[in-house]
């Protein structure tokens, strides 16, 4: 019992004094001021120059909400027909099929949303493939989206007076790069 | 994660005898990589279908503790973030202290009802020392059970390491409490929107109480500011109940309609535990958590569907709101603090958010908790 004790409050303890160095380390990568993953900003910038996106340029919380919202959609289209499909994918060593629009209609918005609530078991109802381009996929950028979301809120209260919430492609694709 | 037995290769499913000499079919897979990522980023959906239950999701103690710690840490550090970001570390503390305090207003009561054990098999007369064991791992034992779902239900974790559908009803109540408030750290990023949220109302709401202007951080908070608060606040409710009256409704009138699993046969167990299931599906779709009573036949057309709409309005909405609120606020002419300001970063207005989150959760949500889980403990042997 005691050791039982023990370990949650370990585990506890261990959070706390990974957060706090995290957390003071995040606020200043969001800043855009030097860390020490700057390494990888040539691969940021490379994905930046490839999908055409100037990841300085500030938005107003519109232009934020708008940027966000279309790429969700995009993502919700996308899975939910993978899913259905998805016994005629590759990656499928155990045979198991194809979703019916209703569940995958779920597991897509459930997983798009960060939610990931299962109706469906992980071992019959998906394949490999699904598990890891859909929702291995949506784990990174539904985590990622949240994040954005948070900063854009932080970003309003930094200066005295502004419009500029930041940008949601630099926010999310740091988000995934620099924390996940 | 792989070295301590999580599998991560490409193989199907493997073959082996049982103790029981039965022939069974493991599913393996490229878990761990998943699993890992399942909780930094709160996510929680599982490689297999018992999520962390399963023993090749999470093979031992020391991965319970790998886990449990890493779907914590980004809900945390944002918080941490914020302070420094903004530059206020004050207000960010007395977040976090808030925070905290709700976290373990749900937690202790949650542990001390998971080791009391199940008066119902005490009446048996099997002694329980190592608490309620129904639906928990051995080899992680009630207690990292009970800390495991307080945590993975403050914030939008939803996986699981015991059966929350086997827990004792009143912590099923700080489960789904936990769910309902959704600000006590809550997912990646969206835990301290709505966090925001309730900032705002209660800054709102202290402003009028002394009769100052209600301003947050230099920027003063009107209608439109609040009415949108008040919205993303009441929607919750709103869907959740609705959802869960409309499956109840449905329950009841439609039970033998053709769908793949008969309305009649959800539910594992009727009465007051049944309920708590339908409520627990709903408010885990609304809070954007995704971890289930599971007791609950859920994949047919009126759950997949009705909690793919709560799902994405629980999610977007909640974005959208402080979002907007954020930038509507932070357009306005900044009013530097003054003798009149009430200042945001103090213990008393900790509190006082406190009390806002703890009032404004109480009256939306009390009627069900009495229907559900409370009903079923008050009907529980002493």
């Amino acid at each position: 019992m005691n050791s039982e004790i023990l370990g949650v409050v370990a585990s506890f303890l261990i959070t706390l004094l990974i957060a706090v160095p995290l957390g003071k380390y995040l606020a200043k990568m969001f800043a855009g001021e030097r860390v020490w993953t700057d390494f990888i900003k040539s691969l940021e910038t490379g994905l930046f120059k490839l999908a055409g996106i100037r990841e300085n340029e500030s938005m107003d919380w519109k232009q934020f909400l708008k940027a966000m919202i279309t790429i969700n959609m995009l993502w919700l289209v996308y899975g939910f027909f993978v899913l259905i499909y998805q016994d005629k994918l590759p990656l499928n060593p155990d045979g198991n099929g194809g979703m019916t629009p209703d569940l995958a209609f779920n597991t897509i918005i459930s997983f798009v949303v960060n939610c990931n609530l299962q109706h469906y078991s992980g071992e019959s109802g998906v394949t490999y493939f699904t598990q890891h381009f859909i929702l291995m996929f949506l784990h990174f950028t539904s985590a990622a989206t949240g994040i954005a979301a948070g900063v854009a809120v932080f970003k309003a209260f930094r200066d005295k007076t502004t419009t500029d919430l930041g940008n949601f492609w630099n926010f999310f694709v740091k988000a995934i790069t620099r924390l996940l | 994660m792989t070295f301590n037995g999580t599998p991560a290769s490409y193989e199907g499913k493997d073959q082996f005898i049982s103790l029981q000499g039965d022939t069974v079919n493991v599913s393996r897979g490229p878990a761990a990589q998943m699993i890992t990522i399942k909780h930094l980023g709160t996510n929680g959906g599982g490689w297999f279908g018992a999520n962390s239950a399963h023993p090749l999701e999470n093979p031992n103690y020391v991965t319970n503790m790998v886990e449990i710690i890493s779907q914590f840490i980004i809900p945390v550090a944002m918080i941490i973030a914020f302070g420094y970001f903004i530059r206020r570390k004050k207000l960010a503390w007395i977040i976090f202290g808030v925070m905290m305090i709700g976290v373990f207003m749900l937690m202790i009561p949650t542990i001390s009802s998971e080791l009391g054990g199940n008066p119902n098999i005490a009446k048996i007369g099997i002694s329980q020392t190592t608490g309620a064991m129904e639906g928990k791992e051995v080899r992680f034992g009630p207690l990292a059970t009970a800390y495991w779902s307080t945590l993975t239900t403050v914030t939008s974790t939803g996986s699981v390491n015991g059966m929350h559908d086997s827990t004792m009803p009143l912590t099923g109540a700080w489960q789904l409490l936990a769910m309902m408030i959704n600000g006590f750290f809550g997912g990646c990023g969206v835990g301290i929107l709505n966090y925001f949220i309730y900032l705002i109302i209660a800054v709102f709401i202290s402003g009028l109480m002394v009769g100052r202007t209600p301003e947050f951080l230099g920027h003063k908070v009107e209608a439109r500011e609040v009415k949108i608060a008040a919205f993303v606040t009441l929607i919750s409710p709103f869907l959740i109940m609705a959802g869960t009256a409309l499956a109840a409704f449905v329950f009841t009138t439609y039970g033998s309609a053709n769908w793949a699993v008969k309305p009649s046969s959800w539910l594992n167990n009727p009465g007051y535990h049944g309920f708590s299931e339908m409520l627990y599906e709903m408010t885990s779709a609304n809070a954007n958590n995704g971890s289930g009573f599971e007791g609950l036949g859920d994949n047919n057309i009126f759950w997949n569907v009705s909690t793919g709409f709560v799902l994405i309005l629980g999610r977007f909405l909640p974005i959208i709101g402080p979002v907007a609120v954020a930038g509507l606020l932070a357009k306005k002419k900044f009013i530097p603090e003054s003798e009149g300001t009430l200042r945001t970063d103090t213990v008393t207005f900790g509190i006082m958010t406190l009390a806002v989150i703890l009032v404004l959760n109480a009256l939306s949500y009390f009627p069900a908790l009495a229907l559900g889980p409370l009903a079923e403990y008050f009907s529980m042997p002493k």
